[in-house]
């Protein structure tokens, strides 16, 4: 089946098209939609050189470092009742650091407004995370964190948080849901005196 | 077996032709555009507001306007193309608001074009305006300006231009048909001494 337009192919007929952003994470440099930033010394940010692997961050080597990639808390088109987050992600370890991306809405204040899965060393298994004004819920999934890429996805409705791992449903969360506009995120830290590592090849964002 | 996007958009055999799509989300302007000041000085960036995708904010002069365009990269047919664009202008009143095609926006002057317009100094109504490279003329619709979001479909054809307003019919045109190449167009204008904002949040070009 083919479509006259990617247009068409995501919007049925006569719907005026929600607001949408989707990346790829490939090609020479990372696209300029992005802001990098680093919260907590100096990471690096890079295309990966190699088969199928994305972007990454490293963080810098002191416990506590961390960088991101977000749109610089300037363009939060995401609603916080009424969007979609996908995104395939994965880390280079999985002791001492974390991993997450999802939608936010302050990209260096990680514990703010958000919806996001999460690698996290302090956590036993993969979870997604919702939070309001610096109040948080982790709801774990089955997946014991590794090294292997997984698609995550939620959806965010307005009373609750659902999420995916690998088209699995993982996790609902009713509690400290995000109560404004949100934007994509992608962020990495350490959490001990070593560099971590976080790769990213998708997001894509919606509103429903 | 379909698993490409390519293949999603071209019937087997065919040669996939030029084609833009852009989302308007990020936190800069992606960098295929040029943004340009008309007359006087504006302001063109990302609406941090959900669904707001990228806003021009006029100068407070009558007759101060901006837009974004190629840089006279002119990709698309002026006998078989079509752009799909989600925009909105914020105010019905002493405004002027145009997306679609056009031949090298930013040299100015007389060029051909293709695009929907909304001009309160011309008529209440959406309408089609065209120009062979020697004289413009409009083809009035039947849709009254709305500040909410709206999908507007140019199809250029090489006996004829259509506008579908969401998804509807509204205007056919048949004289004045662009005779150059065309580039995707975006401008926002206002005609009193009052700021006027416009807002895209998807832009889709191909050719046929």
């Amino acid at each position: 089946m083919s479509f006259t337009s990617v247009h068409d192919m995501l919007t049925p007929p006569k719907i005026i098209r929600k607001q949408r952003f989707w990346d790829f994470f490939d090609g020479d440099s990372l696209r300029s939609w992005w802001a990098q930033r680093d919260v907590a010394g100096t990471g690096t940010f890079a295309m990966q050189a190699t088969v199928d692997d994305g972007f990454r961050i490293t963080t810098g080597s002191t416990s506590g470092n961390n960088s991101l990639i977000d749109f610089n808390d300037a363009a939060r088109h995401y609603s916080h009742i009424g969007s979609i987050f996908i995104g395939n992600m994965r880390s280079t370890s999985v002791t001492d650091h974390y991993t997450i991306t999802g939608l936010t809405e302050q990209g260096a204040s990680p514990s703010d407004t958000r919806y996001n899965w999460k690698n996290d060393s302090t956590i036993s298994f993969m979870s997604m995370g919702t939070a309001v004004n610096s109040s948080s819920t982790n709801v774990s999934s089955s997946i014991t964190p590794d090294t292997n890429f997984h698609k995550v996805a939620a959806e965010a409705k307005s009373a609750s948080v659902i999420g995916w791992v690998d088209d699995i449903l993982e996790a609902i969360s009713t509690a400290n849901l995000p109560d404004v506009a949100l934007q994509p995120i992608f962020r990495q830290g350490t959490r001990s005196d070593n560099a971590k590592g976080g790769r990213i090849k998708y997001i894509e964002a919606y509103n429903t | 077996m379909v698993n490409a996007l390519v293949d999603y958009l071209n019937a087997p055999g065919v040669v996939p032709l030029q084609r833009v799509v852009d989302n308007f989300s990020g936190d800069t302007l992606n960098e295929r555009w040029t943004y340009t000041d008309y007359n006087g000085s504006n302001t063109g960036s990302m609406d941090d507001a959900v669904g707001g995708g990228y806003k021009i904010v006029t100068g407070t002069t009558n007759g101060n306007n901006a837009g974004i365009s190629f840089n006279d990269i002119s990709q698309y047919s002026n006998t078989s193309s079509t752009l799909i664009a989600v925009t909105k202008h914020t105010a019905t009143s002493s405004f002027f608001h145009e997306i679609g095609f056009k031949e090298n926006p930013v040299a100015g002057g007389t060029v051909s074009f293709a695009f929907a317009k909304g001009d309160v100094s011309i008529t209440s109504n959406y309408f089609l305006s065209s120009n062979d490279g020697t004289t413009a003329t409009n083809t009035i619709g039947s849709v009254a300006f709305t500040t909410s979001f709206q999908t507007k479909e140019i199809n250029i054809l090489s006996t004829h231009l259509t506008l579908r307003l969401d998804g509807t019919l509204d205007v056919v045109k048949t004289d004045r048909l662009p005779d150059a190449t065309q580039e995707p167009y975006f401008r926002q204008g206002t005609r009193t001494n009052v700021s006027k904002v416009g807002h895209i949040k998807y832009l889709e070009a191909w050719n046929k």
